[in-house]
Order: C-alpha cells, then sequence, then structure tokens
C-alpha cells in the first residue's frame, strides 16, 4: 500500500475542492493507502478555521469534516504565513488536530509521499 | 431608471454561466435573485454557456452532498424572477429543449435577444 498527501489552496465552500480532498482522503485510507498530510496553503488555510458555521444540520461543516479525518490519524497542517495574511494568527483558532507548519513540512510531505496531489484554482 | 429614493435599480439581468456542481456561484445566483426580487427589482436570470446543465432533469448530486439545483428554478420563477435559456448554447451542447426541466414560464432567447435584454437592464452581472 502506498502513501499519499494532498496540497489545497482554495477555501470553504466557493469549490468543490475541499470536498473532493476530504473524499479522496477517506477513500484512501479505506482502500488501506496512509494519508500522510494534508496541507493547506493559501486561501487553503481558511478551511481550517475552527469557528465555521454552516448555519444549518443539514449543510455539511467542512471543519468538522476535516476534524473527522484528523482523527483517523490524518495530520492536517496550515501554512502559518498564509494564514497569518488571513487573519489566523492563534493556533488557538485552527481545528481540532490542526496546527501551524511552514513549507518546509510542505516539502517533506512531497519527499515521503508515493503519491502527492494539488487541488488548486476552481 | 435608479429608484431614486431607495437607490436601487428598477431591472437586473444576472447571467450564469458556470457548470451547475463543482463551485457554489450558481447555488448562490439564485440567493441573489431572490434577494433583488424580494426588494422589487425587476430580475431576469438568464442561463447561458455551461449554466444551461443546470435545467437538465434527473440530475443526482447526492452523491457530491449537493442539493439537485433545477429544484430551485421553479421557486425562482414563484418569486417572479424571469428565467431565459439561450439556444446557442443549448445547440452547442447537443441539449434539446425537451432533456430540460418543464415549466412553461421558462423562455428560450438568442443570444440576439440577450442583447436587447442587457440594453434595456439598469444593471447586469456575470455571477
Amino acid at each position: 500500500m502506498g502513501t499519499l498527501s494532498i496540497l489545497l489552496t482554495t477555501g470553504p465552500y466557493t469549490s468543490q475542492n475541499t470536498d473532493t480532498v476530504i473524499e479522496i482522503a477517506r477513500a484512501a485510507v479505506r482502500k488501506g493507502h496512509e494519508v500522510i498530510g494534508i496541507y493547506l496553503f493559501m486561501d487553503g488555510v481558511l478551511n481550517a478555521n475552527k469557528d465555521i458555521d454552516s448555519l444549518s444540520e443539514e449543510e455539511r461543516n467542512i471543519a468538522r469534516l476535516l476534524e473527522e479525518l484528523a482523527t483517523m490519524n490524518i495530520p492536517i497542517f496550515i501554512c502559518p504565513v498564509c494564514a497569518h495574511f488571513r487573519g489566523i494568527k492563534d493556533e488557538k483558532i485552527l481545528i481540532e488536530g490542526g496546527s501551524f507548519d511552514g513549507l518546509g513540512g510542505l516539502s517533506e510531505l512531497v519527499l515521503d509521499s508515493d503519491r502527492f496531489l494539488v487541488f488548486s484554482g476552481y | 431608471m435608479f429608484d431614486e429614493e431607495n437607490k436601487l435599480p428598477e431591472s437586473v439581468v444576472i447571467l450564469f454561466r458556470n457548470a451547475p456542481y463543482g463551485t457554489v456561484f450558481n447555488a448562490e445566483g439564485f440567493r441573489v435573485c431572490t434577494g433583488l426580487t424580494a426588494l422589487d427589482v425587476e430580475t431576469q436570470a438568464v442561463f447561458l454557456d455551461d449554466a444551461v446543465y443546470t435545467l437538465l432533469k434527473g440530475q443526482m448530486p447526492e452523491e457530491i452532498h449537493m442539493g439537485d439545483l433545477s429544484k430551485g428554478i421553479a421557486p425562482m420563477i414563484e418569486f417572479e424572477v424571469s428565467v431565459y435559456v439561450i439556444k446557442e448554447s443549448l445547440d452547442e451542447r447537443g441539449i434539446n429543449e425537451d432533456e430540460l426541466i418543464e415549466n412553461d414560464e421558462i423562455q428560450f432567447i438568442s443570444k440576439g435577444e440577450l442583447s436587447k435584454l442587457i440594453a434595456e437592464a439598469d444593471a447586469t452581472f456575470s455571477i
């Protein structure tokens, strides 16, 4: 079985990218692969705001779905510089299981995974 | 003409140009339309390019955890939004009118007729 890491550069709700990342990560784990990290970069950091509120029980809450991934031992890394630019300056704002990690961390993910998937643009 | 007291346009054309799923643009466009018409703005929703897929019958978006956007058209019409579909966009995609949801209020127009709608509206924007 292989190792997978994912880069996500778009924010929640505008595009389907975050949903696709969540589904792919789940499917990979189901198939016995290891997802060694999801790296949230540029607007992607906005997915990790723990206060995301989808206003309705029927509407998916992206923050909670990412937290579910974290409970499946999938680390969620957030670019601290991108987050700072977007007003997310404190790890306390981040979802459970999310942590700041710089681009060095991203480089390690690229090096350590058999496949590296990028979700960028609408 | 703009309503001087409330500073609202009297008529607005909203162009839907994106495919129904993959982004939230069309769903938010529906909300914009109903919001405008609730303010008594004469609102015209025009579906062209890949947005014509929004009106296809038989959509099954449950797998991607989305609602069926075609079901948003009838409520928009009930809110007195005028709904137009561009004939050339259907032709380019090989879609027949009978493949779309049925509603007598949906109007099929050419791009030439769209130009007229835009010329006569106070404001036009793409979503």
